[in-house]
């Protein structure tokens, strides 16, 4: 009777602890400027985005660049970002992986929107509650930090995107052919 | 109690103090397969071929790799894949084409080097090698479609190829060929509504491939549903005249329809706009299949002659063995058996008198052709391969059932049939006779229907269709 009491009193008086963040919602602006980035941008950039938490739901409106140090097509290091910040993005360009680069031109968009093993690593480590990849205008995706952190635990070397946390309003890659091909 | 709760406080600040000051990503785009070339045009062929080989059009997808490897000499990954996709192409060809390639990858990554022996392993049979190879170059490009889908195509069985696939499709949900390969596993298990879902979003993910309406059409003309199947029949051709399986599907839903004629005309476009010379001789095995099927025999053998001289000419021996095979069954079949025994000596010649197959045709030749005396040892050499999970011991049971209503004694054709299944074309057939010889027509009519109507007709499953032309004859 004493062990259910002390229970029921632990249970009662405990302040609810408000969870971290779980949904991340981009400001129609700010998501309109982030396109435009990601579709023109040919080398890996790193930005921190801003905005508040409402709960459950996070809505980023800005962003602010740290310090570039290095960007590739395929890699890039910038400075940290502050720890105010609500998520950091980065890019994985879509440019360049035909021709001389010697990958699939007809790569699907939806297919790179996934963390590499440096991703997973970098961001299970970083402040920001939520992690967003864009790939070109229309694709990007997103993860908590919870779920960073378990990819993390399991040494995983690639996260695909999340059911629900994903936008691609591209259906299917382009076309292979054309009419020279035949 | 302050004194904890500023621990706390400092415990919670300690991450954002960890924070590295600064950060490196990288894209996933390394995860994926990348070919080593310096040539950008032999790299777009090479891609090209890759969709058009996963899109089970090898006969273009062969085009491309050949001329990827045309364009980069050194360009091994796009001979192998030439090697594994050309349709004419025999097994040691193949080997020795792949075996090239590999050859001449000295700079290739490790992807492209275990993909390449992974897929030596498959054209060589050795599906389990494969597996493992496909399986390591998966882990080494995790983010791969192409790798994961030919992971998931070197399964063994639908029930393990529907799990793999669905994998592939969970990680990878556009990747249109795995809705394809996935369809028809699921067929297979008997999950018609999961197959047609899945094929119908195959086509809406590859509405240019024209392998996507053929499946669909294929899918369709199983459900019985043959004129929506040839509308996606036509849709496929349309989309390129020489996808020469659109007009094999389509001629296969004419026959079904009782259109032979038509049919015949299909088989007949299939073979102008056929790839190679050896696939145009297996068309013109379809195309005599389809005489024999309307009792047009001396058509029907003419077209095997036709087919026999091509396979000659083109110094493909394995492939004269078999249509002199075709030839003895087709004899034994339309009465006539005066050339059984010298179409399977001309088979023998170059299969050996040995060979599953040869025993097999040599077996059913003489017990369809009525030669009893020489049909019981050979069904007996036959019955000696038998093994509980193959067709053999199933098909000595066929022969012997053939023969007990030869010589009237349906009951104990019946009970030759006891166990087997009878789904089996022949199985139904026989047993379909053996209810005619006791009297029993509306049951005997509903099994002769059954392997009539089949809507899965395959012109190139001989087996299957000489149930069909067997079943015809009964008069129910």
């Amino acid at each position: 009777m004493i062990d259910l009491l002390s229970i029921l009193v632990l249970a009662t008086s405990s302040p609810t602890l408000p969870g971290p963040p779980v949904r991340l919602v981009l400001d129609p602006s700010l998501h309109a400027r982030l396109g435009v980035l990601a579709g023109g941008l040919r080398t890996e950039v790193v930005l921190c985005l801003t905005g508040s938490s409402d709960g459950p739901t996070t809505v980023a409106t800005g962003f602010l660049m740290p310090e570039p140090k290095a960007s590739s097509a395929e890699q890039a290091t910038f400075g940290s970002c502050p720890t105010t910040s609500v998520a950091m993005w980065h890019n994985h360009p879509l440019e360049g992986l035909g021709g001389t680069g010697g990958g699939d031109p007809n790569t699907n968009p939806r297919d790179l929107c996934a963390l590499s093993e440096t991703d997973i690593r970098t961001a299970a480590h970083a402040a920001a509650p939520f992690v967003v990849i864009a790939v070109d205008a229309n694709t990007w995706c997103w993860w908590s930090h919870d779920q960073i952190a378990k990819l993390d635990a399991q040494h995983a070397l690639r996260g695909d995107p999340v059911s629900g946390q994903i936008e691609s309003l591209t259906l299917a890659g382009p076309r292979p052919y054309t009419a020279d091909m035949h | 109690m302050k004194g904890l709760r500023s621990g706390i406080l400092l415990l919670a600040l300690l991450p954002a103090a960890l924070v590295a000051q600064q950060v490196t990503v990288a894209s996933s785009a390394p995860q994926r397969l990348r070919v080593t070339t310096t040539n950008d045009e032999a790299a777009r062929q090479f891609w090209a071929g890759v969709t058009d080989a996963r899109n089970i059009f090898f006969s273009r997808a062969t085009s491309h790799f050949d001329r990827a490897a045309t364009l980069d000499g050194n360009f091994g990954l796009a001979r192998v894949m030439h090697g594994w996709a050309t349709p004419d192409l025999t097994t040691d060809q193949r080997k020795a084409e792949i075996d090239r390639g590999i050859a001449s990858m000295s700079s290739a990554s490790t992807g492209e080097l275990v993909t390449a022996l992974a897929l030596r392993e498959f054209v060589a049979g050795n599906r389990r090698q494969a597996r493992e190879l496909f399986t390591t170059a998966s882990n080494l490009l995790p983010g791969d479609p192409n790798i994961a889908f030919f992971t998931a195509f070197a399964q063994d069985g639908p029930a393990t190829g529907i799990a793999a696939l669905r994998a592939v499709i969970e990680r990878f949900p556009d990747d249109a060929p795995s809705y394809n390969m996935l369809a028809y596993n699921l067929w297979q298990t008997g999950d018609r509504d999961g197959a047609i879902t899945a094929v119908k979003k195959y086509v809406e993910l590859a509405p240019d491939q024209p392998n996507s309406h053929d499946s669909y059409a294929e899918l369709l003309q199983w459900e019985g549903r043959f004129s929506d199947a040839q509308t996606h029949y036509a849709r496929a051709v349309q989309l390129d005249s020489s996808f020469s399986e659109a007009y094999i599907g389509s001629a296969e839903v004419l026959q079904l329809s009782g259109r032979g004629a038509e049919a015949r005309r299909q088989i007949q476009q299939a073979i102008t706009h056929s790839p190679s010379k050896v696939i145009a001789v297996d068309y013109s095995r379809d195309l005599a299949r389809s005489f024999l099927m309307d009792g047009l025999v001396k058509e029907g053998m003419d077209q095997f002659a036709n087919a026999l001289r091509d396979a000659q000419t083109l110094n493909r021996p394995k492939l004269v063995a078999q249509i002199h095979q075709d030839m003895a069954f087709a004899d034994a079949q339309s009465g006539r058996g005066t050339a059984i025994a010298s179409h399977l000596a001309a088979a023998a010649q170059t299969v050996g008198a040995d060979d599953p197959m040869q025993v097999e045709l040599t077996a059913a030749a003489y017990t369809v052709g009525g030669d009893i005396n020489v049909a019981r040892p050979a069904i007996q050499k036959f019955a000696a391969l038998a093994q509980p999970d193959n067709q053999y011991a199933t098909r000595a049971s066929i022969m012997r059932a053939i023969i007990a209503l030869r010589e009237n004694k349906p009951a104990e054709a019946l009970t030759q049939l006891a166990g087997a299944p009878l789904d089996d074309p022949w199985v139904r057939t026989l047993t379909a006779e053996c209810y005619m010889a006791a009297g029993n027509l509306a049951d005997a009519r509903a099994l002769k229907n059954q392997v009539l109507n089949d809507p899965q007709l395959n012109f190139s499953d001989g087996y299957n269709i000489a149930a069909r032309i067997r079943a015809a004859k009964i008069k129910a």
